[in-house]
């Protein structure tokens, strides 16, 4: 069996509103293993979304552990988990946040020119991974000029520009068409094998839900195996 | 594991600049609005020029100004250095005492002048004269010279009964050169009254040392007509004494040299004698010039400060306006830090900017002040000709107060520190939308999906 790659043990969160206290994980353990794809299905508001925070570091948990690619969540200070962000995880979310002032190579190379590589490198990756998502021909349009569909496959290439070990993406699909969403679920299959990284995946779209090699069902603060 | 490269600047850079100034215009394939479409951090480089525009203007025509009236005041007026003589002292001790200040190091050249008051009167009217009674040496220095602008006539007046006449002077006696004026002054006291002393002088030139406060009422005689014209209780003799450096620390030196000379040879002790720098003697006249510059100064300086706050109010907003581009950025793995610094740069790189294009225009302006001025004095005069034909010429800088010609004094060090001090107010500003940037937190872009 292979080690796995994010293992998370207990791990509980809860948000206060006001005196009332909602409890989004209750010492939920989740585990999945390197090149795998998992998705996470729940009904809204069960926290799906802020488990994909925790796992890519944008939020803080409670306690419990998150081990990510050999890194203590827990352990890391405020400050260092920016460089966890940069080298470890890519982020997609549902809405595809491309900076509306740059092109779409220039969308993709960023996180990586500001994560240490040089220009030119920084370009020619971006390149071949607007390649490798079919923009080619798209590299110098801005996001005003992509459709949903495309400007998803450019927030997808600018995810992996860094080579993360964990793909994050949050409802991917949720904002698109049916045909642009088709292509989407078929690029998203392929990703841990053209990109070797491993996809999790948040997902109301039961479609989206089938790509994965483990389901995971998240009710009432904990991960249920679903398939 | 990846390896990941130090934090380097030029992504930093890059990020500021197009975050800030948009896609440059040169071979650029972005649509029309994504072309330096922050016209704020354009606008605020703009703020931050003109404010400093004034400033060099400012700086520079003044700077110029007091230098070229000190310059007139010391070469055509005071002398570089004063020692006062008690009015009956010998010629003989006179001339010694200028032989022995000549042979001092850093001394060029020294003169006898006579100073006091009197009455002109022509029959165009009378006004006060002040009395100047030089030697040829004073006429003979190359600093007087280069000066004194003689409008007709002669530079000195060779007999004893001639004068030459400040500009203003002779034009309100309505004189020229060949007419006759009567100077009056007060003879000395006697049985305890005072009379008057009536003396016609030939005007044998007119003569302007371009700053009219100056020379507005110069009666121009030779120091032996003066010494027997003036009354001795108002008058005042001294040697004046050019050096090779009025405005360097040797002036004190020489100063004290002549003062021990003085000492040496038991002329101190004698009361009337007595030795002044230039600055000494018209402290006040340049203490008044230096306090209107510096608050001049302030007031534009002021106007610097309000548009490098005005640049960290744009960078604020643009701070708020874009927390989600912010927020991805982190997700993406950019550290506060650097969030912080695209924008601490981009601030310190529109305050850089905006100083060297106003230093630039500041400096051209400041150079070509006195054509500008020129031109829009012509401009205002043709428009009020056609408007009032009757109407007085406009003149822009009075000829009263200010020179005729403004010479321009730029100064290197005063644009280093100017530039500087721009470009550190402007990171300085930038330091609060820098903190707020780095305060972003990525999580916000989980909670915008949901």
């Amino acid at each position: 069996m292979n080690d796995p790659i994010i293992e998370c043990r207990a791990l509980t969160k809860t948000f206060s509103s006001g005196t009332e206290v909602l409890h989004i994980l209750e010492r939920a353990d989740f585990s999945l293993d390197k090149g795998k794809i998992c998705t996470i299905l729940g009904p809204s508001g069960s926290g799906k979304s802020t488990f994909l925070a925790i796992l890519g570091s944008l939020e803080r948990f409670d306690s419990g552990s998150v081990r990510i690619d050999g890194y203590e969540l827990q352990t890391l200070p405020e400050k260092s988990l920016f460089v966890f962000r940069r080298s470890v995880v890519g982020f997609v979310f549902q809405f595809h946040f491309l900076l509306n002032d740059f092109n779409a190579l220039e969308n993709v190379a960023l996180p990586g020119y500001m994560a240490g590589l040089s220009r030119n490198e920084a370009w020619k990756r971006a390149q071949e991974l607007l390649d490798l998502v079919g923009l080619r021909n798209r590299a110098h349009h801005y996001p005003s000029q992509l459709s949903g569909g495309e400007r998803q496959r450019v927030a997808i290439a600018r995810a992996l520009i860094n080579r993360p070990s964990v793909v994050l993406a949050d409802e991917p699909t949720g904002n698109l068409d049916a045909a642009s969403a088709k292509e989407l679920r078929s690029l998203l299959q392929r990703l841990p094998n053209v990109a070797k990284t491993t996809l999790v995946l948040v997902t109301h779209d039961p479609e989206l839900a089938n790509i994965g090699d483990t389901s995971f069902l998240l009710k009432d603060g904990h991960f249920e195996c679903i398939r | 594991m990846h390896t990941i490269k130090a934090h380097r600047l030029q992504p930093l850079v890059f990020l500021g600049f197009r975050f800030l100034f948009g896609k440059p215009l040169r071979n650029s394939s972005a649509p029309t609005a994504h072309r330096g479409k922050h016209g704020a951090f354009w606008g605020a480089v703009l703020g931050i020029s003109v404010s400093i525009v004034p400033l060099y203007i400012v700086l520079f025509v003044s700077n110029g100004m007091i230098q070229g009236i000190t310059d007139r005041y010391l070469e055509t007026k005071t002398s570089h250095l004063q020692l006062s003589l008690p009015l009956g002292v010998s010629g003989e001790t006179r001339k010694k005492l200028q032989q022995d200040i000549l042979g001092l190091k850093g001394v060029i050249s020294t003169s006898f002048e006579v100073d006091g008051v009197g009455l002109a009167a022509s029959p165009g009217g009378s006004v006060s004269a002040q009395v100047r009674g030089l030697d040829r040496f004073m006429v003979a220095d190359p600093g007087f010279k280069k000066f004194i602008q003689v409008d007709s006539g002669s530079i000195f007046p060779e007999k004893q009964n001639e004068a030459v006449l400040g500009r203003y002077l002779a034009k309100t006696l309505g004189v020229g050169v060949g007419d006759t004026v009567t100077l009056i002054t007060l003879s000395d006291a006697y049985e305890g009254q005072m009379f008057p002393k009536l003396n016609v002088f030939r005007v044998a030139g007119i003569v302007s040392s371009g700053y009219r406060e100056l020379d507005a009422n110069w009666f121009i005689v030779q120091s032996e007509t003066a010494l027997r014209l003036l009354n001795p209780s108002t008058a005042h003799a001294f040697i004046g004494v050019k050096t090779a450096d009025p405005y360097g620390p040797t002036l004190n030196g020489i100063a004290s040299e002549i003062h021990d000379q003085l000492v040496q040879s038991g002329l101190s002790a004698i009361p009337g004698f007595s030795i002044r720098t230039w600055r000494d003697i018209e402290h006040s006249l340049f203490a008044s010039f230096s306090s209107t510059k510096s608050t001049l100064i302030l007031i534009m300086a002021i106007a610097i400060i309000v548009a490098a706050i005005n640049l960290g109010s744009a960078l604020t907003t643009y701070v708020i306006e874009h927390r989600t581009e912010i927020a991805v950025l982190r997700a993406c793995g950019v550290s506060s830090q650097q969030t912080a610094s695209i924008f601490l740069l981009g601030g310190a790189a529109t305050g850089t900017l905006g100083c060297i294009a106003g230093s630039a225009v500041g400096i051209f302006i400041s150079f070509y002040i006195n054509q500008i001025l020129s031109g829009i004095q012509a401009a205002i005069n043709f428009v009020s000709r056609l408007l009032a034909p009757a109407s007085h010429p406009v003149t822009l800088l009075n000829p009263d107060y200010y020179l005729e010609h403004i010479p321009i004094s730029i100064d290197w060090n005063y644009i280093i520190l100017i530039v500087g001090v721009g470009i550190a107010v402007s990171a300085l500003v930038s330091l609060v939308p820098a903190v707020k940037s780095s305060r972003v937190a990525p999580a916000e872009l989980i909670r915008h999906g949901e």
